[in-house]
């Protein structure tokens, strides 16, 4: 822990200083996040280990503003102090060659941050070693083995995070923050004479040990053999129950939505919808980085503001779009703490939550007539933007269900539809939470019913 | 930054005009226990033009030479200036506007004609990435998947029709300027040239070292890349190309009595085999009678990769090669630049729709 503490005064007084010396050379306006990060993976496949890799970096994004709002940024991966301040050098030569931004308004200036009573970093995680996070891998292995004999591969990777993040900037800024998170996937293949299935699995957690590493290698080991012998079905428009992985998928295209920048680039499906209706009343999703709910609390975002509790849907009704400082500025409202860590002017929700409701899965199931159990969603991707339409096939687990049973699995299929239009034919809202690593941040969701998903096509 | 006022110029309907530049310079050294030492300096650019356009609760978008970020080659600034980016972004103002007006494209199964811009991301996602034998051999099932080009289909499967020739082919001295073009892998082996393809059959995959022993070929063709001196090597795509054939792009046309004909990438997805796939283009028009006749917007395309290939009866011999600089793949997640060869190509009976 002595050189993490170092570490930490190291990259505090080098944002400092990296400030100092950009004011002192022209800048008007300076931020910069320097962050320390730790990343381990062991990864499996075919149910052998089959990369081991870890890596530890030290990186800083830096932005300069010139008085007359001329901008330039960089980026530079280095523990040297001198290069990094090279690379600012070269931030206030871009500036100094680019054209003003007159929506620029002010970096942030310094605010409270409110303290969390959640543990944010794990001592433990930094003392794991290769050997412990290969032990963890094999108990995955075997329990995904052990729960059924059609089980051919169990194939994954257990990530261990470690981030120890400065901010500064010439407003006064100056805060630190340091936080670890491990995630476990797990993908098992079953096989029998006639067919192959899959099945997935996966959690995240600030705290390694809330990882039960048998209880993932079991589910994922379970849904690949009930996969087997999967039928052909139709397309059409179906009902569907998503399991909390799948629901995540559909989140992360609604939070794209949610950014302000979206929103300024005319490419959001929620624009002129402040305060309507927009999903169904039983829908409300928020970001809060302190929730329980969410795997890793965070306090400040990339421009070192505050992160705090943001309603984006309360019973449907869409109410806020996520701002950084420079959106804000245009819009002449206040940043609501979004600011991405590693790009300018791209906010994103960091810790989205999806409030549950009360039902357990079997009772979404059993209030299913005639639809499809959808484990996962696999390559989805924005057709149009601004009506919310999105395309994604489903993967690893998906099953029929016919008059409220589960029935038989089916070869993957694709839907092309408006995320809206699914998500307001909701019918009941399952408690069962569980949280992703989605891109950008995280994101933690219950299983759903819907009743209307239109799949345009199968698998071959 | 006056491509990028120009842009906006072109109409009170341009909501975003972007213009993005990358260049790069890389120098990278390669030392093996078994005697190899390689240098290599590699630079690449890129560069392109997009205009966004809204009205009415519709968006569209143009991009030139090509989308996301533009085309990326292996030469510096010059390339830049060889390109007329005022001309370019011109352009996409004008067509990004025009397409706000235009009818959606109409659904059902057609013949379709795709530009080699779209070809080329058709041949990444369906072509190059299940004959990554990294893949089919399962080392990557935990995230972006396998594929379908199982052993067992080696030599056998019908793949396309007997036209199509897709090869590996990143040979620097034929393509110096193809940004997936090199000498040797990053296991220190020299690239070979390799059909994926030929004549519709599926004949090759992309090797590593290992792979290659396990498939039962007797060396790698040298596809092992890695995107950083911090990352492991992983079967990675180089230039990998359809082959052009006869027609000039607009005998195609001509010859289409009915069709659609698609241009330039909007939006990709594909299943984790490789097989299921839709793409959607920026824009469209309608054949009719071997005429470009109506513009069209949000055109959507779907298929099964062999079947859709084996559909493929024209390719034209306007060969160019696209650079792609960002494609994904590995935990922790690597960006490689590749390059895809392509022509104008048609194919027939393909279900199109409007994603709208």
């Amino acid at each position: 822990m002595k050189e993490l503490d170092e570490i930490k005064s190291w990259i505090i007084d080098t944002a400092q200083t990296v400030i100092k010396h950009v004011i002192e050379n022209g800048a008007w306006q300076a931020d910069v996040r320097i962050e320390y990060g730790e990343n381990y993976l062991t990864r499996f496949a075919n149910s052998q280990i089959h990369q081991n890799v870890g890596e530890t970096y030290t990186k800083a994004f830096l932005r300069v503003f010139l008085r007359d709002k001329r901008f330039g940024c960089v980026t530079i991966i280095s523990r040297d102090i001198d290069e990094i301040l090279k690379a600012a050098d070269q931030a206030l030569k871009i500036a100094k060659a680019s054209k003003p931004d007159p929506f620029f308004k002010s970096l942030p200036e310094p605010d409270r941050i409110l303290p969390t009573d959640r543990k944010m970093f794990f001592e433990e995680m930094i003392r794991l070693t290769p050997f412990d996070r290969a032990e963890i891998a094999g108990k995955v292995i075997d329990a995904a083995h052990e729960a059924d004999k059609h089980v051919s591969a169990v194939n994954g990777a257990l990530s261990t995070v470690l981030r120890l993040q400065a901010v500064a900037n010439s407003l006064g800024v100056n805060i630190f923050q340091a936080y670890s998170f491990a995630s476990l996937n797990v993908l098992v293949t079953a096989k029998n004479m006639q067919s192959e299935a899959e099945g997935f699995a996966y959690r995240v957690s600030g705290n390694l040990k809330e990882i039960n590493a048998e209880e993932v290698g079991f589910e994922a080991g379970e849904r690949a053999s009930s996969g087997l012998d999967a039928k052909k079905i139709e397309p059409g428009d179906y009902e569907v129950v998503f399991l909390p992985y799948a629901t995540a998928t559909l989140m992360f295209h609604l939070a794209i939505d949610t950014s302000a920048r979206s929103k300024d680039l005319g490419v959001s499906s929620l624009i002129n919808k402040e305060n309507k209706k927009v999903l169904h009343e039983d829908i409300s999703v928020i970001d809060d980085p302190r929730s329980e709910k969410t795997p890793v609390p965070l306090l400040f975002d990339g421009e070192g503001v505050p992160k705090k509790r943001l309603v984006l849907f309360d019973h449907g009704v869409f109410k806020n779009f996520v701002y950084d400082s420079y959106y804000a500025g245009k819009e002449g409202k206040k940043s609501t703490g979004h600011a991405s860590f590693w790009r300018h002017a791209s906010p994103f929700p960091s810790n989205l939550v999806f409030e549950p409701g009360n039902s357990k899965l079997d009772d979404l199931i059993e209030d299913t007539k005639n639809g499809i159990l959808v484990s996962r969603l696999h390559y989805s991707n924005t057709v149009d933007p601004r009506r919310g339409i999105i395309t994604a096939m489903t993967r690893a687990g998906t099953f029929k269900i016919e008059n409220g049973e589960l029935k038989y699995s089916i070869k993957n299929m694709r839907f092309t539809d408006s995320y809206h239009r699914i998500l307001n034919s909701l019918s009941i809202l399952g408690k069962d939470l569980r949280s992703m690593v989605v891109r950008r941040g995280f994101i933690t969701a219950p299983s759903i019913k819907v009743n209307s998903v239109k799949f345009v096509g199968t698998t071959g | 930054m006056e491509a990028d006022e120009t842009i906006r110029e072109q109409s009170d309907y341009v909501k975003a005009g972007m213009v993005s530049y990358e260049a790069r310079k890389i120098h990278k050294w390669f030392v093996s226990s078994e005697g190899s030492k390689i240098e290599a300096e590699i630079v690449f650019c890129g560069v392109g033009v997009s205009a966004l356009t809204a009205k009415n609760g519709d968006v569209q978008r143009r991009s030139l030479p090509t989308s996301f970020g533009g085309n990326y080659v292996k030469r510096g600034w010059e390339y830049v200036e060889s390109l007329n980016l005022v001309e370019l972004a011109e352009r996409v103002g004008k067509e990004a506007t025009m397409l706000l007006d235009a009818k959606s494209c109409p659904s059902g199964r057609t013949t379709l004609i795709l530009d080699s811009s779209q070809l080329a991301l058709q041949i990444h996602e369906s072509c190059g990435h299940p004959s990554e034998a990294d893949r089919v051999l399962g080392t990557e099932a935990s995230y972006a998947g396998t594929s379908f080009l199982t052993p067992d289909k080696l030599g056998k499967l019908k793949y396309g029709s007997e036209i199509v020739n897709i090869v590996m082919d990143p040979s620097p001295e034929k393509y110096p300027e193809a940004l997936g073009s090199y000498k040797y892998d990053d296991e220190g082996v020299p690239v070979k040239r390799t059909y994926i393809v030929k004549e519709g059959v599926f004949t090759g995959y992309q090797l590593s070292r290992e792979t290659a022993v396990e498939l039962g070929f007797e060396e790698s063709n040298g596809a092992m890349r890695a995107d950083n001196w911090n990352r492991i090597p992983l079967i990675r795509m180089s230039l990998i190309s359809l082959e052009p054939g006869d027609w000039k792009s607009e005998e195609i046309i001509e010859d289409t009595k009915d069709g659609i004909y698609m241009e330039t990438n909007r939006s990709w997805s594909i299943d984790d085999k490789r097989l299921n796939f839709q793409f959607g283009c920026e824009l469209a028009w309608k054949i009719e009678k071997g005429e470009k006749k109506e513009l069209l917007k949000n055109p959507v395309y779907q298929g099964i990769t062999p079947e859709f290939w084996g559909n493929c009866d024209a390719i034209g011999k306007d060969f160019f090669i696209w650079g792609i600089p960002n494609c994904g793949k590995g935990e922790p997640q690597q960006i490689m630049w590749v390059s895809h060869g392509a022509s104008t190509a048609r194919f027939r009976n393909v279900m199109v729709f409007s994603g709208r």
